[in-house]
């Protein structure tokens, strides 16, 4: 298992952020230094919203506006940053606090309206993470060993977007960026020991609602009507 | 799922992350672990959706993120976004750079105008400078009679000799009407003030002196230059009343006369008769208590000596401008001392009476025949003692005594050089006495200052006489939106103030 090392080039960020801090705008012909910057990390924080928003039709032009936004906010914050914490954790905060503010808009939105979207969210999450070409998976009823891995990959993060926010935010934080618990507590601004329970708990959860889907998934058992 | 305890919680999510346990500890999550089964699968979900999630694949940003982000920092720099701006964008596009419209002045300099237009203003300047020297020379100097209505120092005379009373033509013509001054104390919007004389009856002043500023000016005028008019008016002033003028002559020949007798007079500060300088030098220092009471009572005066008399009432003036509680000093003009000298010869039967020292200071200077006659007069009665009134009462300072006989010829007045009287409206508390006198002691013209008593009678008249036309009597139970109550409303005094000419 190999989890993806998104190390952080903490010399570059320091010259960048020194260069910034300076009033020096650009060096040699290069891009500015926050240009420099947000072009290193910009990946990074758009997967973890598109991660955080789970899979819905506009998820992607919807993880592109937060991280906009997110990123706009790591410029402008930029002051307030006093070193303290690594510049990727400080911004991976930023983008985390963003996403968190969008999910509980978007789910004081869902309360107030009355249509449900439970047609849209089982078929957004059977297409997640698959090619347009590509229908959902046809499951068998024993399927697991089956499915193809790019499939198992998209009931994952279709799970991942069914839980709470919080929890998906730690799960995202842990397994999709490779944060330590150290990092993932300063992101998220709570105890070490608080992540831990929060993180086993998030596996948990994560675990339950991919049984949900493989339930939703499976088709019914043929039901015996008596012949007439 | 069964809650599980935190430790094995704790543990199972090192196992899941594939951590490493200490050996007890991996051996109790093992023993666990063969105990449940279904924690075991779930354990091994768990790694299994972990290897997943972390094999989810990388995405990739929008190519125009960046591009965006820059446009939205520039948006918000321009619109002036409180936010801190980025400091790499910090230069402004061009667009925004805007020429500046010339100002008329620009235009009119690069014009081919400019030169002559500027010739021509110089030419007319400096043409109408030597007109306005031309015509200086052959009109001669102004008026005299102008630049002293006009001229707002007081008792300073112009080219042609004639001293200003201070008081111009409009200041004339608004005094002649009825005006009612308000000072602090009275309620905004009421336009009277209230304040309880020592009669019990509202003291307002009300102006009606446009006449009177007219003659005190002349009377102004007598002390600096004799002019035959002014001879005239005071000859008819001595005249009316020649006996207590008549003994003014001799002012050393006045004996000092014996403390206050009576139960009704008080203790003066200066006995009357003596000289001032000894007599101030005798008297203890008035608290500022007592000279309340006595303004109260009407019987409060201001003595200043002064270094420049004639700067007097600008100071003052300047001074009660400064409070607004006070009002503006008032010239006593001739008509008022003449009023006052007979009232206060009045039931004297041409014997021997009091002058208050600061309403004397404007009469006039006497004739020298007069003069010579009262110093006779006054070496006979000095060598027959001090007179029987003289003894009895005990009168104000600066004084002057009267003939001994209604058949003495008219007396001749010695005024110190110059001194000059007003009249001030104040609040009679000890507070606003001392601020007064503290501010007149600051000021360099006029120096040094001191209360003196007046007695009780017949000053009290004068002071009443002094007390102006009042406006009919405020009732405030009936101003009900006043905000202070009534009782703490202070009274107002009149309060005379004598300039003299401070000793070299």
């Amino acid at each position: 298992m190999s989890l993806p090392p998104p190390s952080p080039d903490a010399d570059s960020d320091q010259l960048d952020l020194a260069d910034i801090a300076a009033g020096r705008t650009r060096r040699s012909g290069a891009a500015p230094a926050w240009s420099r910057l947000l072009a290193r990390y910009q990946d990074r924080l758009f997967g973890v919203c598109l991660r955080m928003l789970g899979p819905s039709t506009r998820a992607r032009q919807t993880a592109a506006d937060l991280t906009q936004d997110a990123m706009v906010k790591i410029i402008q914050g930029l002051g307030t940053f006093d070193g303290s914490a690594k510049f990727s954790t400080w911004a991976f905060r930023v983008t985390m606090n963003v996403c968190l503010s969008h999910l509980r808009g978007e789910k004081l939105r869902k309360h107030a309206s009355l249509d449900g979207e439970s047609s849209d969210s089982v078929s957004a999450i059977r297409s997640f993470g698959t090619r347009p070409d590509n229908p959902g998976p046809d499951r068998e009823p024993d399927g697991h060993s089956r499915v193809s891995h790019s499939e198992q990959q998209a009931r994952v993060a279709s799970a991942l977007g069914q839980i709470d926010a919080d929890q998906r935010s730690i799960l995202v934080l842990r397994d999709v960026r490779g944060l330590d618990y150290d990092q993932i507590a300063q992101v998220l601004g709570v105890a070490v020991g608080t992540v831990k329970s929060r993180l086993f708990r998030a596996r948990a959860a994560l675990r339950e609602a991919l049984e949900a889907i493989d339930a939703q998934s499976t088709p019914p058992a043929p039901s015996q009507t008596p012949q007439p | 799922m069964n809650p599980l305890p935190a430790h094995l919680e704790a543990d199972l999510l090192t196992l899941v992350e594939g951590g490493s346990l200490p050996a007890d500890r991996a051996a109790a999550v093992a023993d666990a672990l063969a105990k449940d089964p279904a924690l075991a699968g779930l354990v091994r979900a768990m790694q299994n959706d972990r290897a997943d999630l972390a094999s989810l694949p990388q995405v990739s940003a929008p190519a125009d993120l960046l591009a965006r982000v820059e446009s939205v920092l520039e948006r918000d720099a321009l619109l002036g976004d409180p936010i801190a701006e980025p400091q790499g964008i910090t230069h402004l596009p061009v667009s925004q750079i805007q020429p500046r419209g010339r100002t008329a002045w620009q235009v009119f300099r690069h014009s081919r105008w400019a030169a002559p237009v500027s010739m021509a203003a110089a030419l007319a300047i400096i043409a109408g400078a030597i007109l306005l020297v031309i015509g200086q020379r052959q009109s001669g100097p102004l008026s005299g009679a102008g630049l002293a209505l006009n001229n707002p120092k007081p008792g300073v005379a112009d080219k042609s000799g004639v001293p200003n009373s201070g008081t111009g033509v409009l200041e004339e013509s608004a005094k002649s009407t009825d005006l009612t001054l308000a000072d602090a104390s009275t309620p905004p919007g009421s336009g009277t003030r209230e304040p309880l004389g020592p009669g019990g009856g509202p003291a307002t002043r009300s102006m009606d002196r446009g006449m009177r500023g007219g003659i005190a000016q002349n009377v102004l005028q007598g002390s600096f230059e004799d002019t035959a008019g002014d001879r005239d008016d005071r000859d008819t002033l001595l005249a009316a009343k020649p006996a207590p003028i008549a003994k003014e002559a001799n002012p050393t020949a006045s004996t000092a006369p014996a403390p206050a007798a009576g139960p009704a007079q008080p203790a003066p500060m200066i006995a009357a008769g003596a000289p001032v300088e000894s007599a101030k030098d005798a008297a203890p220092a008035m608290s500022l208590d007592r000279a309340a009471e006595l303004a109260v009572e009407g019987r409060l005066a201001f003595r200043v000596r002064s270094a420049a008399p004639e700067r007097a009432q600008e100071r003052l003036q300047a001074i009660t401008n400064r409070f607004d509680w006070a009002g503006a000093p008032e010239a006593i003009s001739p008509d008022e001392v003449a009023k006052l000298v007979a009232r206060l010869n009045h039931g004297e039967g041409g014997r021997d009476e009091v002058r208050f020292a600061g309403l004397d200071a404007n009469v006039p200077e006497a004739n020298p025949a007069a003069e010579r006659k009262d110093a006779a007069g006054a070496k006979s009665e000095a060598e027959a003692g001090p007179s029987e009134t003289t003894k009895d009462r005990s009168l104000p300072p600066t004084v002057t005594t009267g003939t001994g006989s209604p058949t003495a010829p008219p007396a001749a007045v010695i005024v110190p050089p110059s001194p000059q009287a007003y009249v001030l409206t104040a609040p009679a508390t000890s507070d606003r006495l001392g601020r007064l006198v503290h501010a007149i002691r600051s000021e360099p013209a006029l120096g040094d200052v001191e209360f003196v008593e007046l007695p009780r009678d017949p000053l009290v008249e004068a002071h009443q006489w002094l007390r102006r036309a009042t406006p009919p009597a405020l009732d405030p139970a009936q101003v009900v939106w006043w905000t202070l109550p009534v009782a703490q409303w202070s009274p107002r005094a009149n309060l005379p103030v004598l300039v003299e000419p401070a000793k070299p």
